[in-house]
C-alpha cells in the first residue's frame, strides 16, 4: 500500500470519518497543530539522555495519546466510527496532572517569568509548549463550529492538551536542572 | 488518506507468525485464490490486509475470507515483473509464510447514505470479505477487462442493489452480455451514477481512486470517501 493517494491535490482531503474537506478547515488545522506538538515531543525525546529512560516513557504515552487526539479531530462527530476510536478521559488529564507534580516537587519554587530556552531539551520542550498552546487554541475553534455531542467527545482532550503545556513548561525546568543549567528570569 | 492518516490510531497488531499454504485456485489465467489455515488468535474485521513476508520480501494483501472462517484468503493478482504475486503462484501447499498484521482501516462504517463500493481488478477482495459478514442492498462497481473477470459475481449479485461489471478493455465492439457496462468504473460514476450523496469505497488503482475523488468532489460533494490504493 503507498502512502501517498495523489487525492488531495485540489486542496481537499478526506477525514478520516470519510468527508471531503478543505484543507484549511478548522478540523485539518487542527489536526496539523496537534502533528506538529507531536513531532517536536519526538525531537524532544531524542536529545533526552537514555538513563532518563522513564521521562522517555512518559513522553512516548503523551505522543501515542496525541495520535488519539488527532484521530478524534479527524472524525466526524456524527460518524457511528466515533464510537471505534479511543477516547482520552479524565483519568487521562488527572495522570498528566500528576505527572506535573511530581516534577514540580524537585524543582525551586518560581518567583517569575522566565526566558525559554537553556539546555538543547529545555528548548525542545519550551518549543513544544508554544505549539501545544497553539494547538489548544485550534481546537477550540473546532469546538466552537462542532454540535453538541461533538463538543462532549472534546472536552477532555482540549484539557489534555491544556495540561500538556503546562507538564512541557515543568519539563523544560527539569531539564535545564539536570543539566545545571540555571533557569533564566525575565528582567524588564 | 494524505496527512490524516499518519496521525490516526492505527488498529495495528503487529505480532508475527507463521501460516501455511492449504491451497490456490485460478480464478483466471493471471488471477488466482489462496487459502492459509487461520492462526486461532488472527482477528481481523473486513477490509483488513494481513502482510505476508518471505525472506527479505513482503507484502499486505486484503483478506476475502470473513472473521471466524477457519481459513484466510486472498485474492491475488499475478504482477508482470511481481515477486511475490509470482511466488505465491509458484509454491507448493504446505509453503510457509510468516505473517503480520492485520491492518487497515478500509471498513465498512454504516451510515444513512447508500453505499457505492468501487474496485477495478483485485480491488474487489475487501468487498468481499464485507458481503460474507452480511453487507447488502450496495451498489457495486467492478472495473474488469473482460467478462472472465467477474469471478466473484455469484457472490455479490445476491447481495447488491445493483452490481454493474464495467469492462473497459472490449475495444469498440459491444460487450457479449448486456449486464455489464461497456467502460471504466470512473464513467460509470460520471455518467450513470444519480447526482446524490453516498458513501463511496474506492479500492484498486491509484489512477482509478484519483480520478473517482476528483468526481466525487465535483459531482457528488456531500458525500463521504473512503479509500484504498493497491498499487
Amino acid at each position: 500500500m503507498k502512502i501517498y493517494t495523489g487525492t488531495g491535490d485540489e486542496g481537499k482531503s478526506s477525514l478520516f470519518s470519510g468527508e471531503r474537506v478543505m484543507k484549511n478547515s478548522p478540523r485539518l488545522d487542527a489536526c496539523g497543530e496537534v502533528d506538529e506538538l507531536n513531532t517536536l515531543i519526538g525531537a524532544l525525546v531524542s536529545v533526552i539522555p537514555d538513563a532518563e529512560d522513564g521521562l522517555i516513557a512518559q513522553l512516548q504515552g503523551i505522543q501515542s495519546h496525541l495520535f488519539r487526539i488527532g484521530a478524534l479531530l479527524a472524525t466526524s462527530p456524527d460518524s457511528p466510527f466515533m464510537e471505534e476510536l479511543e477516547r482520552i478521559t479524565e483519568e487521562h488529564v488527572q495522570g498528566l496532572e500528576e505527572q506535573i507534580d511530581a516534577l514540580e516537587a524537585t524543582l525551586s519554587p518560581l518567583s517569575g517569568f522566565l526566558l525559554p530556552g537553556g539546555h538543547m531539551s529545555a528548548s525542545w520542550a519550551h518549543m513544544a509548549r508554544a505549539v501545544c498552546r497553539r494547538a489548544e487554541r485550534r481546537v477550540v475553534s473546532v469546538l466552537a463550529d462542532a454540535p453538541a455531542p461533538g463538543s462532549s467527545l472534546l472536552k477532555w482532550p482540549l484539557a489534555y492538551i491544556n495540561r500538556l503545556s503546562d507538564f512541557l513548561f515543568v519539563l523544560a525546568r527539569h531539564c535545564n536542572r539536570s543539566h545545571g543549567k540555571p533557569d533564566v528570569p525575565w528582567k524588564r | 488518506m494524505e496527512e490524516v492518516s499518519h496521525m490516526s490510531t492505527p488498529p495495528t497488531d503487529t505480532r508475527k507468525g507463521t501460516i501455511t499454504l492449504e491451497s490456490r485456485r485460478f480464478l483466471t489465467e493471471d488471477t488466482f485464490e489462496v487459502s492459509f489455515r487461520c492462526p486461532p488468535d488472527f482477528q481481523f474485521v473486513p477490509g483488513q490486509r494481513i502482510r505476508l513476508h518471505q525472506g527479505q520480501l513482503s507484502r499486505e494483501y486484503s483478506i476475502i475470507s470473513a472473521p471466524g472462517d477457519p481459513h484466510i484468503r486472498l485474492c491475488i493478482r499475478m504482477i508482470k515483473g511481481g515477486r511475490f504475486s509470482v511466488l505465491l503462484a509458484a509454491v507448493q501447499p504446505g509453503a510457509r509464510f510468516l505473517y503480520s498484521g492485520p491492518t487497515g482501516h478500509f471498513v465498512f462504517q454504516p451510515s444513512p447514505r447508500s453505499p457505492v463500493l468501487v474496485a477495478t481488478g483485485t480491488g474487489i477482495a475487501p468487498y468481499l470479505s464485507m458481503v460474507s459478514t452480511g453487507l447488502k442492498d450496495f451498489t457495486l462497481l467492478h472495473g474488469i477487462r473482460d467478462e472472465l473477470e467477474t469471478y466473484y459475481r455469484d457472490r455479490f449479485e445476491p447481495a447488491a442493489r445493483l452490481y454493474v461489471p464495467c469492462i473497459s478493455g472490449k475495444g469498440p465492439e459491444e460487450p457479449a452480455s448486456l449486464e455489464v457496462f461497456p467502460g471504466r468504473v470512473t464513467d460509470y460514476l460520471e455518467q450513470r451514477l444519480p447526482l446524490g450523496a453516498y458513501d463511496f469505497y474506492l479500492c484498486g488503482r491509484r489512477e482509478m481512486v484519483q480520478d473517482a475523488v476528483r468526481l466525487v468532489d465535483a459531482r457528488f460533494s456531500d458525500s463521504r470517501v473512503f479509500m484504498e490504493i493497491f498499487y
